[in-house]
């Protein structure tokens, strides 16, 4: 199984990120963006 | 007190509130008053591909935020090189129903300008185009969901699949069908950011119901924006100095007033 290259927004490793960018040309930053005020969390993520 | 949606309900419900304009549009044709929400145009590019919500950012709130969201915008600029500063070619919201796809293009074959990745000497960071895509409801298989080659950024022989094209853009079927590529899901909230030079696309959406993306393709200052929207005097004065820098890297040059 191929493990997608990946960071968390909440908890960002940019020096992964910067190694993972490089080496496939994309990255997913998961919890990018805040989604639901209801969850507990107001700043990122769900 | 009711507390404001967050950013990706505020998103969706702006999409329920256009939903009359998903699958109206015509194929470029901008003169139809009937395709333009205030300054944000109706568009497709293909029609395979749904409708698209061109200069989103016109919509203000949680699409404005999007323009430097914390989550991204300092990686963004690592990768295009903080000497090019920052552009935005543009910005859209997609939102594509069952049928709906996107084709294979891209590569490290592509001989346009702005399909850099390194500076080729010295090996720093120069990437020509980011695209920056975020999920605002959950895709998962035969949603439609992006698709890319690994490391197709670095390859120079083009894909088989393309020859049959203009080298570029090869439209007849979707991206997902083609040898090499990945299925990229995502739960709403989560942004995917990949340089325009790699090869990619999307799967065709088999499911029922409609997939909602926005698009924000990054650029140096240098780079003009790809359907030169003219910003609102609206959105010009309630933009934040960093937000108007990278909506407008290069303010208009006049003479002075009499």
């Amino acid at each position: 199984m191929i493990k997608l290259p990946e960071i968390d927004a909440t908890n960002p490793d940019l020096e992964l990120a910067e190694y993972l960018f490089d080496l496939n040309g994309f990255l997913i930053i998961r919890n990018a963006v805040p989604t639901c005020r209801h969850c507990g969390d107001e700043s990122m993520g769900r | 007190m009711q507390s404001p949606p967050a950013d990706i309900a505020e998103m969706n419900q702006w999409v329920d509130d256009h939903s009359e304009y998903i699958g109206s549009t015509d194929l470029d044709d901008h003169s139809n008053e009937h395709q333009w929400i205030g300054h944000i145009e109706t568009h497709t590019y293909s029609g395979a591909d749904g409708t698209n919500f061109q200069n989103i950012i016109a919509a203000g709130g949680a699409f404005e935020r999007m323009i430097d969201n914390p989550s991204w915008i300092d990686l963004i600029r690592t990768f295009i090189n903080p000497v090019s500063g920052l552009s935005i070619h543009e910005n859209l919201l997609s939102v594509r129903g069952k049928g709906g796809y996107i084709g294979i293009h891209s590569g490290g074959h592509v001989p346009l300008s702005y399909m850099t990745f390194k500076q080729e000497v010295t090996g720093e960071w120069m990437v020509g185009q980011i695209n920056c895509i975020t999920a605002l409801n959950d895709i998962g298989p035969g949603d439609g969901c992006t698709t890319i080659i690994p490391g197709s950024h670095k390859c120079g022989t083009i894909h088989p699949s393309m020859r049959d094209g203009n080298g570029i853009y090869y439209s007849d079927q979707a991206a997902g069908n083609h040898a090499g590529m990945v299925e990229l899901y995502l739960n709403k909230g989560d942004t995917l950011i990949f340089t325009d030079k790699i090869t990619h696309g999307s799967t065709e959406r088999i499911n029922e119901g409609n997939r909602r993306i926005t698009l924000y393709r990054y650029s140096p200052r240098f780079v003009s924006t790809r359907f030169n929207y003219e910003l609102s005097d609206e959105l010009l004065e309630r933009l934040t100095p960093e937000r108007k820098e990278i909506l407008q890297p290069i303010p208009p040059r006049r003479p002075p007033e009499k």
